[in-house]
């Protein structure tokens, strides 16, 4: 799936995003504090919506496209009942009282290529212009009819936004929340490449069913893991081999990503390898192992990548020939050189509007500086404000 | 009259120049692009410190500087640090020479050193020096070296100063304007691009032998302003 246009507004915290075009690959740039973040965070709440929370004050439209082709567009509102907080996160809250009080949608609309197939007012539903039961007032209609077939793609292709905060990734997918009672049974579940790819398993897992399923491109992961760090001599996800006596039977059988370097006699376990190495190993495996239209929202790209891991990071990412989309942000000059200016957009904020430009408009590209140098030359990019 | 300028630093160059370029020789206007350029326009590109200003972005200027072809002046801006003037301007010119960068015939060139640094310079208004102030750092700093009766390009670090001349220099004018009570940081150095700072600054150079090296800056100003002229 792929999403070309996106525009959002947060009623209640009275910010929004203006009309954001969106390519393949596309680089937010822009001083610190504009909002990068926060339009990465945005695309996210699209994400929630579809699996039918309530955000209060929330506006949106999206356009995207699956992989079968089909083009969506998907647009609608959430009532403003004021200062978001007491709204958050409640959505698995079983008091009634509290449910009824989310909330409401005012506007939404689903098109499939052009055409409306669902069309919603603040107290009524016309899916394929017939009124529906009535349902739900708090809920999308992407997450209400997610079983409709005209809907289900939408649905399934917005399931594939995929966050990664690397400000915290290497310790929050250490742990595994992963019960191995029934590792064989799961194993018989992931045989393939493509179920392993498909699965919603953690990628260290993924990677653990690879290995067993599939070695050769385990092994094409692990070579491109060892080009990049020499010194590593072999990889493996498995338990630990522990003399221990106390650990609990449960990590026994856990599996865990685990490097073995050149002149050193032991293992190194998922908990000890340096953040750098294991965010490469874990992004270079997702590059693999995630599901067939992944949109990966990469946030600080930079983060813990070393000048070894960087360049071939994002080499990798832009040779990458699966059907991914990828919207990073980052400051270093190193990526943002090494991603065509045409994929940047530039990222201002003037009080509660968040902007993005084409960089074309700046007249970036004629001279012989190099794009990032070129980038830095701009007002816009220093104060992070339009310059009107 | 064109003119092509690299400056060193990343905020207080590109925001202080301006202004006081837009004082000195109102002719000329500034174009957000290297290319842009026609008659009386100038360009200001930041080098983003030193050495990446030599070492990365001196070529580039040059050839695109080369390529646009109507540029009458490259003007490179930059700190001396702890260097003296000449050594500083020796070392770009054998750079140029050993890198092989070749400016066109009709684009003269000119070097601006910033002794120390550009904040030296602002130094050199008497109006915002206090002998007795109130905080103790800028007290010790004005013991150390008064810059109101001492010309503050000629002034070093104390001994215990753990950042370099340059951060002193910078330090030092930082007290004294909030002293003052003028607005100022190298990102926002609002206060010293006013007119009335600049002339402050003239003045000193004229009744006095101090801040040479912003002399040599106003003294090209007005050359240019002569040019334009004629």
């Amino acid at each position: 799936m792929k999403i070309s246009k996106f525009k959002f507004e947060d009623k209640s915290l009275e910010w929004r995003l203006e009309e954001l075009s969106i390519n393949r690959l596309t680089l937010l740039v822009g001083a610190s504090g504009v909002g990068k973040t926060q339009i990465l965070r945005a695309l996210m709440q699209l994400k929630r919506i579809t699996e039918g929370a309530s955000l209060n004050g929330i506006a949106w439209l999206v356009e995207f496209e699956t992989l079968d082709n089909k083009k969506y567009t998907w647009q609608g509102e959430f009532e403003n009942k004021g200062i978001a907080i007491f709204f958050e996160d409640g959505e698995n809250d079983e008091d009634e009282e509290i449910k009824k009080n989310r909330p409401k949608i005012v506007f939404e609309k689903l098109s499939l290529n052009g055409k409306v197939i669902v069309n919603r007012t603040a107290d009524q539903i016309l899916f394929n212009e017939k009124p529906t039961v009535k349902l739900s007032l708090q809920e999308s209609i992407i997450s209400l009819l997610k079983e409709e077939d005209l809907v289900k793609p939408a649905y399934d292709g917005l399931r594939k936004l995929h966050f990664s905060d690397q400000s915290n990734s290497v310790n929050a997918s250490r742990g595994f929340s992963f019960s191995f009672l029934n590792a064989s049974s799961l194993a018989k579940k992931y045989q393939t490449l493509s179920k392993i790819q498909e699965s919603e398993l953690e990628t260290p897992l993924k990677l653990f069913f690879l290995s067993k399923v599939d070695k050769k491109t385990f092994t094409t992961i692990k070579q491109r893991f060892i080009d990049i760090f020499p010194q590593v001599e072999d990889v493996k996800v498995a338990p630990l081999e522990t003399k221990e006596k106390d650990m609990p039977d449960l990590l026994k059988d856990y599996p865990f990503v685990q490097i073995k370097e050149k002149s050193v006699k032991n293992w190194i376990s998922q908990n000890r390898i340096s953040s750098g190495m294991y965010r490469t190993l874990i992004q270079l495996s997702e590059l693999y192992l995630c599901s067939e239209g992944t949109i990966f929202l990469i946030d600080e790209f930079e983060n813990s990548l070393g000048i070894n891991c960087i360049n071939e990071l994002t080499n990798d990412i832009l040779a990458s020939r699966r059907q991914i989309q990828f919207i990073l942000t980052s400051h270093h000059p190193y990526i943002i050189d090494a991603i065509s200016f045409n994929d940047w957009k530039l990222v201002t904020r003037n009080a509660g509007v968040i902007k993005t430009h084409d960089i074309s408009k700046f007249n970036i590209g004629k001279s012989k500086h190099s794009a990032f140098m070129q980038l830095v030359q701009l007002e816009e990019y220093q104060t992070g404000s339009e310059q009107i | 009259m064109n003119i092509y300028f690299l400056v060193e630093g990343k905020h207080t160059e590109k925001k202080v120049y301006p202004k006081w370029l837009s004082i000195l020789i109102p002719e000329l206007t500034r174009v957000d692009s290297f290319d842009l350029v026609e008659q009386n326009n100038y360009y200001i590109f930041s080098g983003n410190g030193y050495p990446s200003l030599l070492n990365n972005h001196l070529r580039n200027c040059i050839e695109d500087i080369n390529a646009i072809g109507i540029y009458n002046y490259f003007v490179i801006c930059l700190d001396s640090d702890d260097q003296d003037i000449s050594n500083c301007e020796q070392e770009i010119i054998e750079f140029i020479q050993k890198e092989n960068i070749i400016l066109n015939e009709n684009t003269k060139f000119e070097i601006i050193v910033q002794s120390k640094c550009f904040e030296t310079w602002f130094l050199g208004n008497r109006k915002i020096f206090k002998s007795n102030p109130k905080n103790d750092f800028l007290r010790d700093c004005v013991t150390f070296f008064n810059v109101k009766r001492n010309d503050p390009e000629l002034m070093e670090k104390p001994n215990n100063f753990d950042g370099s001349t340059s951060i002193f220099h910078s330090t030092y004018l930082q007290e004294l304007l909030k002293e003052r009570n003028v607005s100022y940081s190298k990102r926002n150095p609002q206060g010293v691009t006013e007119k009335y700072f600049l002339n402050e600054l003239i003045k000193r150079t004229e009744d006095s032998t101090h801040i040479q090296s912003f002399k040599y800056f106003i003294d090209f100003c007005l050359e240019i302003s002569t040019q334009i002229k004629q």
